[in-house]
C-alpha cells in the first residue's frame, strides 16, 4: 500500500478540519480524493506529507511512518501543491532542473530528466521565460513539472487543474495517465467531478474534513438510489402533470425549475418513453429532452443534501 | 548537492531587483547624495582651527621637540594657514583652566610628570588633540628607545618613518576636521550597506518555512535536510553581500576618493563580520515574524535607525550617544561597526577595534543560535 491514514484528525483552533479521516491508496491506481472548497483535501496532504501537525491518527506512505526527516520516503514522491511554487528569478528550465536537482545527483540522468519533464508539460518553447511571463496555464504545467521531473513512484497532486483553461487542463489530465501507465501511483484533489471521473480509477469523496463515500465509480453510483435522471424542457406546466410523473413507476423525485423538469428513477427503471407520450397526448410543448446517469454530484447530493459545487 | 543549492540560490539573489536596489543602489545612490552635499560644505566653510591652550611650565618648555611639532600644525601668528589644526593661546594654568570650562577652547595641554592633555568633554577638538599628544608622545619615546638600544636605527631610515607619520597625522587631523567629518558619515554608510544584508536574508527564510510560502512548503518536501539547504543559501547570502560590499567600497575609494586608511585587511574583515552580522539579523527577524510587510519594516527601519545612530545622517550622533547613553552604543550594530572602522583609521592599536569586532561575532552568533532554534520546528500548526 502507497498510503494509509487512519483515523486522522487535525484542529485549526475550534474547526475540525480532518474529523477521523480514513485513506487507503494501492499501488497503481488513480486515487480521487472529491470534496468541495473547504472540505479538508489540501489539510489531508499536508498532513500525510508531514508539513502539518495533527491532534490524532496514524499515516504511513510506502509502509514507514511519515516523518520530515524521511528522506528516503520523500526521495520517491512527487508533489504538486494547491498554489504556485516556483521561484520567480529563475527560467521555466533552472526551476525544473534545481527541484530534480535535489532529487538527483547524477547531473547527466538530471539533465535528461528536465528535458523530459519540459517535453511532458509542453514547455519547450518557453525554457528560457521567467514565470512572470507565463499565462496561468502555463504557470501550472511548470509547477506540474518542477514536481515530477525525478520520475518519483508516488505522485500527489492538490488541484492542479484551478484556474486552468480546458485545452491546458486536458494536456495535465492526459499526462497524468500518461504518469501512471509508466508506473506511478497518482493521489489527485480536485472538485471538479468531471476530472476526477474521467481520470481516476478509485475515488474517495469528502466532505467537511470526513469521508463520505468511497469506491470505484460505478460502486459509488449504486450507491445512491437514482439510476436515470430524465431532464425536459417544458414551457408551462400545471401540477397536475407533476402528479402524474410522481406516479410513474420507480421515480424517486420530481422538480421542476427554471422550465426544467428533472425526473429521477430507481437503478433498472426506465421512464423516458412514458414521460414522452404523456407530454405528446397532452399537448404540452416540450423542446429538449435527455436521460442521463447519476453523475457524483448527485452522489454527493444524496448523501449531503448539497450539491459539490454551490 | 552544495554547488548546486549554493549557486542556483545566488542565481536568485543577483536577480532579486529589490534585493540589488537595497543592498546595493540605494548606499550608492545615498553615498553620492553625501559626496555631493558634503563637498559643497567643505567648500562653504572652510576648516575653523581647533583652539586649545598651553599652561605655561618650565617642563614644558624643555620640550622643544614638541613644542615644534605643534607649531607646524597651529596657528601661533593670528594668520589661519590651510594646514593649521590649532590656534594656540599660551597661558597659566589657572587660566587654561577657566578657557576650558568657560568653552573657549576644546582642550589644554600642560605638563605633569610628562605632557597631559585636558579636556572638557569629548568632540573633534578633542579628538584630534588627543591623537596629536598620543602620536607625539608615542613617537618620540620610540625614537628614544630605538636610539639607545640601537644606535645604528637612525641610519636604517627609522627616524624618516617616524617623520612619515608625523606627515600621515597631520593629514588625518587636518582630514579630521573637514572630510574628516565627512569620513564618519562613509563609514555609517557602509555599515548601513552591510546590515542591508537583512532584506535579502529575509527572504531566505521565507523560502524555508512551509508556514511562509507555498515555495517553502516544496522545499520542506525534499529529501534534504532544511538546515542544509539552510546552511548553503546562507553562504550564497553572504558571498553576495560581501561582493555587494566590496562593490559600494570600491566606489567610495575610487569614484569618490574616500580615504579610508591604510589596513586595508583590516577594513575588509570587518565588512565581513559586520555582513555576516546583517544576514543574522535578517534570518531573526524573518523567523520572528510571519506578516511579510513587518519582516522588512523590522530590518530596513532597524538598520536605518541603528545608522542613524551612529551618524549617518547627523553626524554628532555618535557623540551624542557616546555621551549620554553608552549603552546604545555597544548594542546598536552600525555604532559597532562605525566604530571599528573609526579605530582602525585614527588608533595605531587593535584593541578597541577587537572590541567592537568581537561584540558584533557575539551578537551574529546568538542571532544565529536563535534563528536556528526557530527553525528546528519541522511540522506546523497551520500553514
Ligand atoms: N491555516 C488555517 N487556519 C485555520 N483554518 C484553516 C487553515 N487552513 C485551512 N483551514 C480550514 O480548514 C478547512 C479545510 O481547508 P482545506 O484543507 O484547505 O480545504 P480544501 O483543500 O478541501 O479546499 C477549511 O474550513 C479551511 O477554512
Ligand atoms: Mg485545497
Amino acid at each position: 500500500m502507497e498510503i494509509c491514514v487512519k483515523n486522522l484528525v487535525k484542529r485549526y483552533g475550534n474547526l475540525v478540519a480532518l474529523d477521523h479521516f480514513d485513506l487507503e491508496i494501492n499501488q497503481g491506481e488513480v486515487f480521487g480524493l472529491l470534496g468541495p472548497n473547504g472540505s479538508g483535501k489540501t489539510t489531508a496532504i499536508n498532513c500525510i506529507l508531514a508539513l502539518l501537525k495533527y491532534d490524532k491518527g496514524t499515516i504511513d506512505v510506502m509502509g514507514k511512518p511519515m516523518s520530515p526527516d524521511a528522506y528516503d520516503t520523500k526521495r520517491n514522491i512527487g508533489v504538486v501543491m494547491q498554489n504556485v511554487a516556483v521561484f520567480d528569478e529563475l527560467t521555466v528550465r533552472e526551476n525544473i532542473d534545481y527541484f530534480c536537482g535535489l532529487y538527483i545527483k547524477n547531473k547527466k540522468e538530471r539533465v535528461g530528466l528536465v528535458e523530459e519533464a519540459i517535453e511532458f508539460v509542453g514547455l519547450a518553447d518557453y525554457r528560457k521565460f521567467y514565470p512572470k511571463k507565463l499565462s496561468g496555464g502555463l504557470l501550472r504545467r511548470l509547477n506540474i513539472a518542477c514536481g515530477i521531473a525525478h520520475k518519483p513512484k508516488l505522485i500527489i497532486m492538490d488541484e492542479p487543474t484551478v484556474a486552468v483553461d480546458p485545452q491546458s487542463r486536458n494536456n495535465i489530465l492526459e499526462g497524468i495517465l500518461k504518469l501512471n501507465r509508466e508506473g506511478a501511483t497518482v493521489l489527485y484533489t480536485s472538485h471538479y467531478m468531471e476530472e476526477v471521473e474521467q481520470i481516476c480509477s478509485r475515488i474517495a469523496i469528502m466532505d467537511k474534513g470526513r469521508i463520505i463515500a468511497s469506491g470505484t465509480n460505478s460502486e459509488l453510483k449504486s450507491l445512491i438510489r437514482t439510476g436515470e435522471k430524465i431532464s425536459i424542457e417544458v414551457y408551462g406546466m400545471d401540477s397536475k402533470v407533476i402528479e402524474f410523473f410522481k406516479q410513474l413507476p420507480g421515480v424517486n423525485s420530481v422538480d421542476y425549475t427554471d422550465n426544467k423538469l428533472t425526473i429521477k428513477s430507481q437503478r433498472g427503471k426506465n421512464n423516458l418513453v412514458s414521460a414522452v407520450d404523456y407530454l405528446k397526448s397532452n399537448n404540452i410543448e416540450f423542446s429538449r429532452i435527455y436521460s442521463e446517469l447519476p453523475t457524483l454530484n448527485d452522489v454527493f447530493l444524496e448523501i449531503t443534501g448539497k450539491e459539490l459545487r454551490d | 548537492m552544495f554547488s548546486h543549492i549554493f549557486m542556483y540560490n545566488l542565481k536568485t539573489i543577483f536577480r532579486n531587483r529589490p534585493a540589488i536596489f537595497w543592498t546595493l543602489i540605494y548606499p550608492i545612490v545615498l553615498s553620492t547624495l553625501f559626496y555631493f552635499a558634503f563637498s559643497n560644505l567643505v567648500n562653504a566653510e572652510s576648516f575653523e582651527p581647533v583652539g586649545i591652550a598651553v599652561a605655561e611650565s618650565s617642563e614644558l618648555a624643555a620640550e622643544t621637540g614638541f613644542y615644534s611639532a605643534l607649531a607646524s600644525v597651529s596657528d601661533i601668528d593670528g594668520t589661519a594657514e590651510k594646514e593649521d589644526i590649532f590656534r594656540i593661546q599660551t597661558v597659566s594654568q589657572e587660566e587654561a583652566e577657566e578657557l576650558l570650562k568657560n568653552g573657549n577652547i576644546a582642550a589644554y595641554i600642560f605638563y605633569d610628570d610628562g605632557i597631559k592633555l585636558a579636556v572638557a568633554d569629548s568632540g573633534f577638538g578633542q579628538t584630534i588633540a588627543k591623537i596629536f599628544i598620543d602620536d607625539y608622545l608615542q613617537a618620540s619615546s620610540t625614537i628614544h628607545t630605538i636610539l639607545s638600544d640601537n644606535p645604528q636605527a637612525a641610519d636604517q631610515g627609522l627616524i624618516t618613518d617616524l617623520a612619515q607619520r608625523k606627515e600621515y597625522l597631520t593629514q588625518a587631523s587636518d582630514s579630521a576636521s573637514s572630510p574628516d567629518t565627512t569620513v564618519i558619515y562613509f563609514y555609517a554608510l557602509l555599515a548601513m550597506t552591510c546590515l542591508m544584508g537583512s532584506t535579502v536574508a529575509v527572504e531566505e527564510i521565507i523560502k524555508l518555512q512551509a508556514n511562509m510560502s507555498p515555495l517553502a512548503s516544496r522545499v520542506n518536501l525534499v529529501p534534504v535536510a532544511k538546515f542544509r539547504v539552510f546552511l548553503y543559501n546562507i553562504c550564497a547570502t553572504i558571498l553576495f553581500q560581501m561582493v555587494v560590499i566590496l562593490l559600494v567600497l570600491a566606489y567610495l575609494m575610487f569614484a569618490l576618493q574616500i580615504d579610508f586608511g591604510a589596513k586595508t585587511g583590516f577594513i575588509l574583515l570587518t565588512c565581513l563580520i559586520s555582513c555576516i552580522t546583517g544576514v543574522f539579523f535578517g534570518t531573526t527577524v524573518s523567523v520572528g515574524f510571519k506578516n511579510t510587510g513587518i519582516k522588512y519594516a523590522i530590518t530596513i527601519g532597524g538598520t536605518m535607525l541603528s545608522c542613524f545612530l551612529a551618524g549617518l545622517m547627523v553626524v554628532d550622533m555618535k557623540y551624542i550617544i557616546q555621551e549620554s547613553a553608552p549603552i546604545i552604543g555597544y548594542i546598536s550594530p552600525a555604532n559597532l561597526i562605525t566604530d571599528a572602522f573609526y579605530s582602525l583609521y585614527y588608533y595605531d592599536g587593535l584593541s578597541r577595534y577587537f572590541e567592537n569586532i568581537i561584540l558584533l561575532v557575539a551578537y551574529s552568533v546568538v542571532m544565529c543560535v536563535v534563528t536556528c532554534l526557530v527553525m528546528r520546528r519541522k511540522k506546523y500548526a497551520s500553514i
